[in-house]
């Protein structure tokens, strides 16, 4: 399943890698990677983040859990907790795509999709 | 272990077609064809959900009163089976109504020239037989090291608009009994049989899920499985049926069995409390032996559950819910209630909007119960405001329409997809819709055990013994003692 995902994402143009949240309240893979912010305060500004996934569910259940690399949220989200790993503080953030994921073709659920209506949008609103 | 066989309504319906064009037509004529069929394994029922039919082409067979088929025939079905990770099963009309016995030929038939071949597919020959007045007979042939030894199915169910149960005659029968005599008189012992033939699961023993177990109990059914791993609290007792002072801390589906042992109306009836939540292992197989399922439950996990073994398992899925709105100075704004049946050919509950596969991993990984998120996101807070007559309209509404799909018959308006009512406006409404074609769970329709939940949890044990009537008279006596 992780490397479905990784795949959905490098054929993205992203360089995403696999990694364990071991200390996370519930521990889980992670997917890290950097994007380029395309629209908002932080456009054009390089950002890291990783996404966390239940074993086996994906894609029919989505990532919710977004982690930034440091806080750059303007407030509009609340941090769910604060990770230590690879010593750096990850923000997580439960930010699942609730209003449009269960009404997708069982093709479009996949990390383009999520990336580009979901993520981007989140970035804009940082 | 027992045996039963399932079909989708649609999936019966085009079998029934061709295996009894003949005789619908006064010719005696039996008929036969192949199908696939994959396997339910609950904790102690095997069952075989039908999910493709194989329909003869010109030259598979042969009719001549009986019926024969070529072997290229049999070849294409367990070719089929292989590529599908199916087991094969052999579908063929009889002459007379009803279940059906098996001649020597069909054994014959059945046992030496279908099950060897149809073993290429590893899984055991489902037999199949359609009475000239619709009922099915079901029966499985696997290979025992010796031999292939048959095991008789106890019921064959039809699932889809209605429900349809077709019972073996070794299967226990219905009791007639004075205790029932209103209620037979009121829809006839055959739908009184089926109803004590059904095994029905109630999972979420609160306020609703212990009015739909009395009321089960008092309609006769015999075989009711509860799950819940719940006790009861203090603020349960203005709600929960049976409950009073004395139980709290005991787990509600305890409390619940013991009453409903003594009040339920049938000859013999047995009631299988189980502590657990139905993501636990053993609750979710437990769940897998029942032909009617109730969803007492408000969490989005359990939901989910529930609604995939309605399409995986062809088990229906009975839901309701109470949504109660208060103004902020605390007075009821309105109260509304909904009963959604999921199943093979109706709505599934992911698509009614009862929940969303986001709810599902936020409650997986302990978010969704964070009340600074939920006030802040999209996914509506959960609220557990609610009055026991709310309840009891509710609990019994989904025995309503569990009682319609039995009772159904074919002049019969079409059964609506969800039953809507407001307290406010004193109005019940009905709503007949589809899934959304992208829908991913009604697209597993009948794949059974080929399919697993991603968010299964191991059993976990709960062994408190229930506590007898002795020792709850002598923990009565002692706190009287010590006052």
């Amino acid at each position: 399943m992780l490397e479905r995902i990784a795949d959905e994402l490098r054929s993205n143009g992203f360089a995403p890698r696999v990694v364990e949240f071991a200390n996370s309240p519930s521990p889980c893979h992670a997917i890290i990677f950097d994007i380029e912010v395309p629209v908002g305060r932080h456009k054009d500004k390089m950002l890291t983040l990783a996404l966390s996934f239940q074993d086996g569910a994906y894609p029919e259940y989505p990532p919710h859990f977004v982690y930034f690399k440091s806080s750059v949220d303007s407030g509009k989200f609340t941090t769910h907790f604060i990770l230590q790993f690879e010593g750096v503080t990850w923000f997580a953030y439960s930010l699942p795509p609730n209003d449009f994921w269960d009404t997708l073709e069982a093709s479009q659920k996949n990390m383009n999709t999520y990336v580009k209506r979901h993520l981007y949008r989140i970035l804009a609103e940082l | 272990m027992s045996f039963e066989a399932a079909l989708p309504e649609t999936l019966a319906e085009k079998a029934e077609t061709h295996l009894l064009r003949q005789y619908r037509q006064n010719v005696q004529q039996e008929d036969l064809c192949f199908a696939l069929w994959r396997p339910s394994t609950g904790a102690s029922r095997t069952t075989g959900i039908v999910t493709e039919l194989i329909l003869p082409s010109h030259g598979d067979r042969n009719l001549h009163g009986n019926a024969s088929f070529e072997s290229h025939y049999l070849a294409r079905a367990a070719r089929r089976a292989c590529q599908t990770n199916s087991g094969v099963a052999f579908m063929h009309s009889h002459p007379s109504p009803g279940w059906q016995a098996m001649s020597n030929v069909d054994i014959v038939a059945e046992r030496d020239r279908i099950a060897p071949p149809a073993r290429a597919a590893r899984l055991p020959l489902l037999g199949m037989t359609i009475g000239t007045d619709g009922v099915w007979s079901a029966r499985f042939w696997s290979w025992n090291g010796r031999e292939y030894a048959c095991s008789l199915c106890d019921k064959v169910r039809v699932v889809g608009r209605g429900i349809q149960l077709y019972i073996s005659p070794h299967y226990t029968p219905f009791v007639r009994s004075a205790r029932l005599r209103r209620t037979v008189d009121t829809w006839g012992s055959d739908c009184q049989a089926v109803l004590a033939a059904l095994r029905i699961g109630v999972v979420g023993l609160g306020s609703v899920g212990a009015i739909i177990a009395e009321t089960l109990g008092r309609i006769g059914t015999t075989n009711l499985l509860l799950i819940d791993a719940d006790r009861v609290k203090e603020h349960n007792l203005d709600r929960l049926l049976y409950a009073a002072a004395t139980d709290i801390g005991r787990f509600k589906v305890d409390m619940v069995a013991n009453r409903l042992r003594s009040s339920a109306s049938a000859t013999t009836f047995r009631v299988d409390p189980k502590r657990a939540w139905i993501q636990e292992g053993d609750a979710y197989e437990a769940a897998l032996d029942c032909d009617v399922l109730f969803s007492a439950v408000d969490r989005p996990l359990p939901k989910d559950l529930l609604n995939n073994i309605a399409y995986v398992h062809c088990i229906p899925v009975v839901s309701g819910g109470i949504r109660v709105a208060t103004k902020p100075n605390g007075r009821l704004a309105d109260a509304t209630w909904s009963v959604v049946s999921a199943g093979p050919g109706a709505r599934c509950l992911r698509c009614d909007g009862q929940y969303t596969s986001s709810e599902v991993v936020m409650e997986r990984d302990g978010s969704l119960d964070d009340p600074t998120y939920v006030g802040r996101s999209s996914i509506p807070a959960q609220n557990n405001e609610n009055v026991f007559p709310f309840a009891s309209n509710l609990g019994s509404l989904m025995v309503l329409e569990m009682l319609r799909a039995i009772l159904r018959e074919q002049w019969w308006p079409p059964k609506p997809t969800r039953l809507h009512y407001s307290y406010l406006m004193n109005r019940l409404t009905t709503q007949i819709a589809t899934c959304q074609p992208s829908c991913s769970v009604t697209a597993r329709t009948g794949i059974g055990d080929h399919w697993t939940y991603p968010f299964l949890d191991a059993p976990v044990d709960r062994g408190e013994r229930p506590r007898s009537r002795i020792r709850r008279l002598w923990s009565k006596f002692r706190k009287w003692f010590q006052k």
